[in-house]
């Protein structure tokens, strides 16, 4: 019978590492039989008050760590181009006048319109509830753009729920729900869909997507169709759980390849995504 | 002896939580490719390389676990993950990776990162797959995955190098070795 070692040095160096090796698989083994354990723990629900003691007691810094990138944010934006800023400045003044003769008219038009549905006895089907909620902070690993909110399945959130900021400004949906806090996947993560729809004259749909960095994408539009840079792009209603007109951002550039059978529309986000301290999560009843 | 071993315990749960709060911080501060290095992930690589992982596994895993509490994915997908790249990259080190030059180091960097975030995508993939129904990789996380494997790999070896030219310096226990 032929040895497989050439010398004594080799044999205990072979035997040696088996033996590490032996120990070794036996720690992860054991550690991997504890993972399966919690996960198991998990699904019954019997880590919910580990689970709730432990964010309770990290949320603080996850705030603060927000606050400050929120503030770190906006400082340097000033300090890059002080120029830029205060053009922007200026702009956003002209807007608001403008704004305010428009929402002046629209206020006279919500009135009549309610006068006018209590004249024909008008019951609205659906009844929006907001459940505002604080952002708690980003998601720990980059991985994926989402937000951390404070309010989970005791205040009634519920998973595919759309969020919003402001007046009706969709940043995203959520996609996990906690007892006491939830995930929300925000509009330019790469796993995003959001039935769209442009307010141009042929009423576009198409589907929102991110995944293009800052900014999102506006797909499967008609290649027929007329759409301007400039036109806002709202929710269309047409997914489940999302009402419409919810705004999601204004078009900035059209891509409509001859090759291609649909045109895109590259669209920026109606907020800041970086910058959310406050969000509503809206609930349908 | 047990006074000093619950010192170590407190000190090692200390530490770890100490790393727990530089991720919140560096996932929520740090600007675009900054904000892709992974503490924990790069913890667990430095226990490999500086053969001390024995000592911190227990620690890597409950930091892991409590990093789940602040994530996307199902609870144990990070965690699973975490425990299969450590189990490649040490058999890595052991029976191939024996050099502990800093381009073997940079290079085990990359492989831990990719056996990571590798199986990460598969549970991923699977989970989307049956609970969403889909599960896209384009470019822009193609790239965000290419950033995250350079940016780890590099801090790892940063921190083997200054280990390296500092550690042994710094430490009494060679200093009386010597005489």
């Amino acid at each position: 019978m032929r040895c497989k070692y050439t010398n004594a040095y080799e044999l205990y160096e072979y035997h040696g590492i088996m033996k590490f090796n032996k120990r070794r698989d036996k720690m992860y083994i054991v550690f991997g039989a504890i993972l399966v354990l919690l996960v198991f723990f998990n699904q019954l629900g019997w880590l919910n008050p580990v689970k709730s003691g432990l964010r309770n007691i990290f949320a603080p810094i996850f705030i603060k760590s927000s606050g400050i990138s929120v503030k770190v944010g906006e400082g340097y934006e000033f300090f890059k181009n002080k120029d830029g800023f205060f053009i922007a400045y200026n702009e956003c003044r002209n807007q608001i006048e403008s704004s305010a003769v428009e929402s002046s008219k629209i206020y006279l038009l919500q009135e009549e319109n309610d006068n006018l549905r209590a004249t024909l006895n008008f019951k609205e089907k659906t009844k929006i509830i907001p459940i505002v909620s604080r952002v708690v902070g980003k998601n720990i690993e980059q991985t994926d753009q989402a937000l951390i909110i404070d309010t989970g399945a005791k205040d009634g959130v519920a998973k595919d729920m759309p969020v919003i900021v402001g007046d009706g400004i969709l940043i995203g949906k959520i996609i996990k729900v906690e007892n006491d806090m939830s995930i929300v996947r925000l509009i330019n993560d790469s796993q995003s869909k959001i039935a769209g729809a442009i307010l141009n004259t042929d009423k576009s749909l198409g589907v929102v997507e991110g995944g293009y960095g800052l900014s999102v994408k506006m797909n499967f539009i008609p290649r027929n169709e007329n759409i301007q840079v400039g036109d806002a792009i709202v929710t269309s209603g047409l997914e489940t759980g999302i009402t419409r007109g919810l705004l999601i951002g204004t078009v900035t550039a059209i891509e409509n390849e001859t090759y291609r059978p649909f045109q895109s529309a590259v669209l920026t986000p109606g907020t800041d995504l970086d910058k959310l301290t406050l969000v509503s999560v809206l609930r349908t009843e | 002896m047990k006074a000093k071993t619950i010192l170590l315990v407190i000190s090692r749960i200390l530490f770890m939580t100490i790393l727990f709060i530089i991720q919140i911080f560096i996932s929520n501060l740090l600007p675009v490719p900054f904000n892709k290095i992974n503490v924990i992930l790069l913890a667990m690589m430095a226990a490999l390389v500086f053969s001390i992982a024995k000592d911190f596994l227990p620690y890597l895993f409950g930091l892991s676990l409590l990093t789940e509490l602040f994530h996307v994915t199902p609870f144990g997908f990070m965690t699973a993950s975490l425990l299969v790249s450590m189990f490649i990259l040490e058999w890595l080190l052991v029976n191939v990776l024996t050099n502990r030059f800093f381009m073997i180091v940079f290079i085990a960097g990359i492989i831990g990162v990719f056996s990571y975030r590798l199986f990460y995508i598969i549970l991923s993939y699977f989970w989307r797959a049956i609970a969403e129904g889909s599960f896209v990789i384009n470019s822009a996380a193609l790239l965000g995955f290419g950033q995250e494997i350079i940016m780890n790999a590099s801090a790892l070896t940063l921190i083997y190098i200054a280990a390296s030219l500092f550690l042994r310096k710094l430490n009494p226990r060679y200093v009386i070795n010597d005489y």
